[in-house]
């Protein structure tokens, strides 16, 4: 053997292509909280196709059915809705609790991935999301590039820009509140009042740079930064505070929330898998996110993965979150007064979370699997949620 | 935060100081569908964000494209 | 750190088949090169995807091939030689694989040839390493046939 160092000028290098299977999935998630809060029906299907050796095309469209409640303050001499508002309602009447909701959402997207000479990937990305009041279109773009010839490090840069649509307006009265539903062809006027004929807007950016790192044959780890703006109508109108609660007088306001319109978030992700044996892959991973709303929250979530023979695979999970309160946030009845920005609404508060997580897959053949999932996911709010996934794939 | 930031990029070098070149031959572990990191259900995955997204006030980390929704 | 994995990959390309290296003696009888046909070498795993999409476009070349001048052969680096040689049954009912096919379980033919991506196909005559193709490559059929052309 000579040894040369060339580098070979005729050589032909399009080098190890990251093919990605073809395949077709099918999967149904049935989700239920306690308390005949929110339920969710949603089927989903995803096809995943290379074509020649440098692109992939990704189409997905999911179809979510949610019916059930969600807690907001209401006035219950009004009825037990989240539109029963008012100025001066009596304060033994405002309570919080169920109310009634249902929605259908579609959602579909469409993902193609190049890939360069260099084998560098460009992925550019369309989504788009409708509910009978909400309306959100999706552009995204991702450039990733490989830091050395053996492909063991990558770097990546991601940006997506959303424009989302509340398509509700509120209007406000002393003894009330009515919800109207517009269409996308109302007069686009958004001075975020309510009683105009508008289209209520939000945008959000997302940028995040990402580094994957092959630390040996068994394991690798990822790191991501990302930020995340938010500007526009960002309050939802079907949550509600109370306001001016007089003990003497015993009464209160009921009336919708009113939250900043923008937002600004940026955090950290941190990945690791390692195949700890022949049959078992441990995977973990860490995210602290904080905006400024002050929310701070710390997500740690891991999965264990066991296959057993050729046809099965089980996996096991544990996700921890711990979040904190929206500075303009207090759920009690006798808090805000002639504050700007106020919310009621639970999600904003500060709790932890834990989910249960576990899967089974069974591989009929090399090229088509079943699976299905259950999972247990409590909040140390009263919220219990247990979701169920099943579905197939299709290797071809 | 400065105290999550150093200790993130304290992790990473910690774990780049055991970076081996792992050759294209050697990357069958690496390329199982159990050690993706989407994992072996990507639509599964997706699911379980939108929940998380819906219940929680926090978002992001796991790639910029994702589709918005009316549930937050 | 970056210096030491720098001089690492530095020194395993010293020691690799590049275009213009000559395979040594006991390579080139363990692979069975006897005369002075071009050989194709093609590497390829059960586990690499670009491979499995390769194979079935090299076998349906292999078939109009003129066997005294030109003759393919694979080397299966599945370190699994049980899975090796399903994938390979597979393959052949499906006459997707119509070439002999060495398994080289511990890697130590791959080792010395030293490819940078998966699958690579090396073009020896003579025993000297005339082309390189790595990765997937569109319409690597015509490719291999256009080449074959111009080297005989």
């Amino acid at each position: 053997m000579q040894l040369k160092i060339s580098l070979a000028a005729a050589t032909i290098i399009s080098a190890m292509a990251v093919h990605a299977e073809d395949y077709v999935s099918v999967q149904y998630l049935q989700y239920n909280e306690n308390s005949n809060r929110t339920a969710v029906s949603a089927p989903s299907l995803i096809v995943n196709k290379d074509f020649g050796t440098d692109y992939t095309l990704n189409v997905n469209i999911v179809s979510d059915t949610v019916s059930g409640a969600s807690e907001a303050w209401y006035d219950s001499a009004s009825g037990a809705s989240a539109f029963s508002r008012g100025t001066g309602v009596n304060a033994s009447d405002v309570k919080y609790g169920n109310v009634a909701y249902s929605d259908e959402r579609i959602a579909g997207g469409v993902v193609l991935t190049t890939r360069m000479s260099n084998r560098d990937e460009l992925t550019i990305g369309g989504n788009y999301s409708r509910e009978h009041d909400f309306d959100s279109k999706e552009v995204s773009g991702e450039y990733m590039h490989w830091l050395d010839s053996s492909k063991n490090s990558s770097l990546s840069f991601g940006a997506s820009y959303q424009f989302n649509e509340v398509l509700v307006r509120i209007d406000d009265t002393t003894s009330g509140a009515s919800a109207t539903t517009v269409s996308n062809d109302d007069d686009d006027d958004d001075d975020g009042e309510s009683g105009a004929s508008e289209v209520y807007d939000a945008d959000a950016l997302t940028l995040q740079l990402s580094y994957f790192q092959n630390l040996n044959a068994q394991s690798y780890f990822k790191i991501a930064a990302f930020y995340i703006a938010d500007s526009g109508y960002l309050t939802n109108p079907y949550m509600n505070v109370v306001r001016n609660y007089n003990e003497v007088t015993n009464k209160a306001d009921v009336l919708g929330e009113n939250r900043p319109d923008s937002r600004v978030a940026y955090g950290l992700s941190l990945k690791y898998a390692n195949a700890l044996t022949d049959n078992i892959s441990a995977h973990i991973g860490y995210r602290y996110y904080s905006d400024d709303w002050e929310i701070d929250s710390h997500t740690l979530d891991s999965d264990l993965y066991y296959e057993l023979g050729d046809d099965w695979v089980f996996k096991v999970g544990l996700r921890y979150y711990t979040q904190s309160q929206a500075k303009f946030y207090n759920a009690s009845k006798d808090y805000f007064t002639d504050e700007v920005y106020a919310s009621s609404d639970q999600r904003l508060s500060s709790f932890d979370a834990i989910t249960y997580k576990s899967d089974v897959e069974y591989f009929i053949s090399d090229a088509l699997s079943v699976n299905f999932s259950a999972n247990y996911y409590e909040q140390s709010t009263d919220l219990k949620a247990t979701y169920f996934m099943t579905g197939a794939t299709y290797r071809f | 935060m400065k105290r999550v930031i150093l200790t993130a990029v304290a992790t990473v070098f910690l774990l780049s100081g055991c970076i081996s070149d792992v050759k294209p031959w050697e990357k069958e572990t690496l390329a199982k569908a159990t050690m993706k990191e989407s994992g072996t259900n990507p639509l599964a995955k997706k699911y379980e964000e939108h929940i998380y997204f819906s219940k929680e006030a926090s978002r992001g980390g796991s790639g910029v494209a994702g589709g918005g929704c009316g549930c937050n | 750190m970056k210096a030491a994995v720098a001089s690492l990959l530095l020194i395993t390309n010293l020691l690799a088949y590049n275009q213009g290296d000559t395979i040594n003696d006991s390579m080139a009888s363990h692979l069975g090169m006897k005369s002075d046909k071009l050989y194709v070498v093609d590497f390829f795993a059960s586990w690499c995807s670009s491979c499995k999409k390769e194979l079935p476009l090299v076998s349906k070349i292999n078939k109009g091939l003129d066997t005294n001048s030109v003759e393919i052969i694979g080397i299966d680096v599945d370190k699994d030689v049980s899975k090796g040689m399903k994938f390979q049954e597979k393959l052949k009912s499906e006459g997707s694989l119509t070439f002999r096919v060495i398994n080289d379980p511990q890697n130590l033919i791959i080792s010395e040839f030293q490819p940078i991506g998966m699958p690579t196909l090396y073009y020896i005559k003579n025993r000297k390493v005339m082309k390189i193709i790595t990765g997937a490559v569109d319409e690597i059929d015509r490719v291999i046939l256009r080449d074959i052309k111009e080297m005989e």
